[in-house]
């Protein structure tokens, strides 16, 4: 395979034929083109492009730099106002906060200590007859028990 | 280390090569004139910077070669290339004689399969072309091919094997001898 690549990388025949003229022709157009004689100024054409390459070059990197200069104060304004909202966020969840553990608990008194509203009335009533039949049951098992340990 | 006097030496010496690499490269031939004086130009700013490591031969077609790629690369270029290529009209050659020993009519059938090859050339990639041209226009050696483009050997055989083949296929010329 190596030595058939060897081979096909050297034409021969015909092709080689062809691309000895393609050379010849090339050669030809080449030297009738590069005729003529090099003044002082064949290279001014270079010279001038190669300085508007620069210039524009230049007014490339001196575009992209005011570009820059102009999109940062709304670069900066845009980074502030979306950065506000969550300021004021915290602001207002760490404000209400109890300073101390005592602090806390007094509010916690102040708040049980309150009177419970007209509608939650009845629930208080309920509260107080769970508390008292409680209290009764607890008595009727006490009293059992004793009666049982005297019989003994 | 060039002087600015070997410089002139340097420009007739080399000029119709350096222009011979670039139009057969991009089959322009003004574009090839001012690729070529582009060419010299950078060569004789970067005169301080050739130590001769290279031939001169080699440190001037790499900075064609260069030339060459920036050219190619262009996107404002290539649109032109697209428009060319649509209407290929590759450089002039009526005027070129093959062999005076030859009949009109050989001469006319040479002229028009260089033509062929020229059409089939245009179309090879950018570096099966670089390359076919080095080699068969500039009759550089693969290693000299290699240090001019920055390619392995391996890969320089790889791209040329291709564009033969290409050249082979669409000019319609086989290897075999008449």
């Amino acid at each position: 395979m190596n030595a058939n690549r060897e081979t096909e990388i050297e034409p021969s025949g015909e092709l080689a034929a062809s691309i000895r003229d393609f050379r010849a022709a090339v050669t030809h157009v080449a030297d009738r083109e590069t005729a003529g004689p090099v003044g002082a100024a064949w290279l001014a054409g270079a010279r001038k492009r190669h300085r508007s390459a620069q210039q524009r070059m230049v007014l490339g990197w001196a575009a992209a730099a005011m570009l820059c200069v102009a999109t940062l104060p709304l670069a900066t304004h845009s980074r502030h106002a979306v950065m506000a909202p969550p300021a004021v966020q915290n602001a207002a969840t760490v404000a209400p906060a109890p300073e101390s553990d005592t602090a806390l608990l007094e509010q916690v008194d102040t708040d049980l200590s309150e009177s419970v509203p007209s509608p939650l009335a009845p629930l208080t009533d309920l509260d107080s007859w769970t508390n008292t039949s409680n209290n009764a049951s607890s008595n009727r098992t006490l009293n059992k028990t004793e009666t049982t340990n005297a019989d003994r | 280390m060039l002087e600015l006097a070997d410089f002139d030496e340097v420009v007739r010496l080399y000029r119709s090569r350096i222009f011979r690499f670039i139009m057969a490269s991009l089959a322009d031939r003004d574009v090839a004139e001012s690729l070529t004086q582009d060419c010299f130009l950078k060569a004789y700013n970067a005169r301080n910077q050739f130590r001769g490591e290279s031939s001169l031969s080699t440190w001037l077609t790499r900075i064609a070669l260069n030339l060459v790629r920036d050219h190619l690369r262009s996107r404002r270029i290539r649109f032109w290339q697209k428009t060319r290529d649509s209407a290929v009209d590759l450089v002039d050659i009526s005027d070129w004689v093959p062999d005076k020993a030859v009949s009109a009519e050989t001469a006319i059938l040479q002229r028009e399969r260089v033509k062929e090859i020229w059409k089939a050339v245009d179309d090879l990639s950018r570096h099966q072309r670089m390359v076919f041209v080095l080699r068969f226009v500039e009759e550089m050696e693969l290693s000299e091919i290699a240090e001019t483009t920055g390619m392995n050997t391996s890969t320089v055989k790889s791209h040329l094997y291709r564009a033969l083949r290409i050249v082979r296929e669409k000019a319609g010329v086989s290897n075999e001898r008449k």
